[in-house]
């Protein structure tokens, strides 16, 4: 036999790996059996995720861990913070704004019916007047609203 | 006259501090009873026998909000400059839809204001025929009007128009039909009755 022949088949023979391999490399990946305290490892089947559930949860906790820091955290809250106050300004100028405008709108309604009733009476007056007296008479209320 | 001598012995120290002090609100008292604010909520029982009813309650700090939202050009910038000193406007106007759902009894708690000082009859016109009052009152400080009330009471309708502060009724009588608002037609008499049917 050769002497190459020989050395492939020693290097390629079977060997049985070490009892705790399993259970190494588990706790190395953070996925220890909870049963790992007596040395039994849980089924590697039921146990070992895939490796896409793996690549979600590694994302997962590293953004889970970065939103915890203390910067973020404090970024996040003023951010919000922003938010909230910005919003109630708005909601106030809204409804200041809709208060001006029903304002403005009693306001037309007031003065048309002051103006309005004011004019009817003044008109009555002078009617009365001009029906009593043709003679461009004055009377104390015609001097009167004419002064005024 | 043992009693009065021991009623002022036992007299309250702070009884002339306490008369000083009524001495110094009455102006202030007599000032508030310038004041050309109308009592008017009698007249709200009214609210619920009238077809339709107009109420403007626009006090001092609404005013200004108000004229922020007048714009800068014709009508509005009248209304500006008319309500730019007013203290305040205040309406109520009820539509009935028969007559006698008012009498003269609802109105004469305001016509009694009315009687008291600073207070002057402009204008009082009733027509017996068409049982109409028109009155306009003022009120007058050193020569300037600070207060407008208008009664415009016909047989299905009243209308109690308030204005405290000064205004100018020559600007305030040009601005019937504009702002915005249609000509309200107030003088709806028809001209064939336009006849010698009133009397002062």
């Amino acid at each position: 036999m050769k002497p190459l022949e020989d050395d492939l088949r020693e290097a390629l023979r079977r060997k049985e790996p070490p009892p705790d391999l399993a259970e190494r490399v588990l706790a190395r990946i953070g996925h220890i059996s909870p049963t790992g305290q007596t040395g039994q490892v849980s089924s590697p089947a039921a146990s070992r995720p895939t490796p896409s559930e793996a690549v979600k949860t590694s994302t997962w906790s590293r953004l889970r861990s970065w939103l915890w820091r203390p910067g973020v955290r404090w970024a996040l809250a003023t951010a919000a913070c922003c938010v909230l106050i910005a919003a109630v300004v708005v909601a106030r100028q809204r409804a200041q704004r809709a208060r001006a405008e029903a304002a403005r709108e009693q306001l037309e309604v007031a003065l048309q019916l002051a103006s309005g009733k004011l004019n009817r009476a003044f008109r009555e007056v002078r009617r009365v007047e001009r029906i009593e007296n043709p003679a461009p008479a004055e009377t104390k209320a015609t001097r009167r609203t004419e002064r005024l | 006259m043992t009693t009065r001598t021991t009623t002022l012995k036992h007299r309250p120290w702070f009884l002339p501090l306490a008369q000083l002090a009524l001495l110094a609100l009455l102006p202030a008292a007599t000032a508030r009873g310038q004041d050309a604010r109308l009592q008017i909520k009698n007249l709200e029982k009214l609210a619920d026998k009238a077809a339709e009813v107009v109420e403007v309650t626009l006090d001092k700090p609404m005013l200004e909000l108000a004229s922020k939202f007048l714009k800068d050009e014709d009508d509005d910038a009248e209304a500006r400059e008319l309500i730019k000193d007013m203290k305040g406007i205040y309406v109520k106007s009820f539509e009935f839809d028969k007559e006698g759902e008012y009498s003269d009894a609802d109105i004469e708690p305001i016509l009694a204001q009315l009687k008291g000082p600073g207070w002057s009859k402009l204008v009082d016109v009733r027509s017996k025929r068409d049982r109409e009052t028109d009155a306009v009152y003022i009120m007058e400080l050193d020569g300037k009007i600070v207060g407008l009330a208008v009664i415009a009471a016909e047989p299905k309708e009243l209308t109690i128009v308030n204005i405290v502060g000064p205004i100018d009724l020559d600007k305030l009588s040009k601005l019937e039909g504009h702002l915005g608002v249609p000509h309200l037609d107030l003088d709806r008499k028809p001209a064939k009755e336009a006849r010698h049917d009133s009397e002062k």
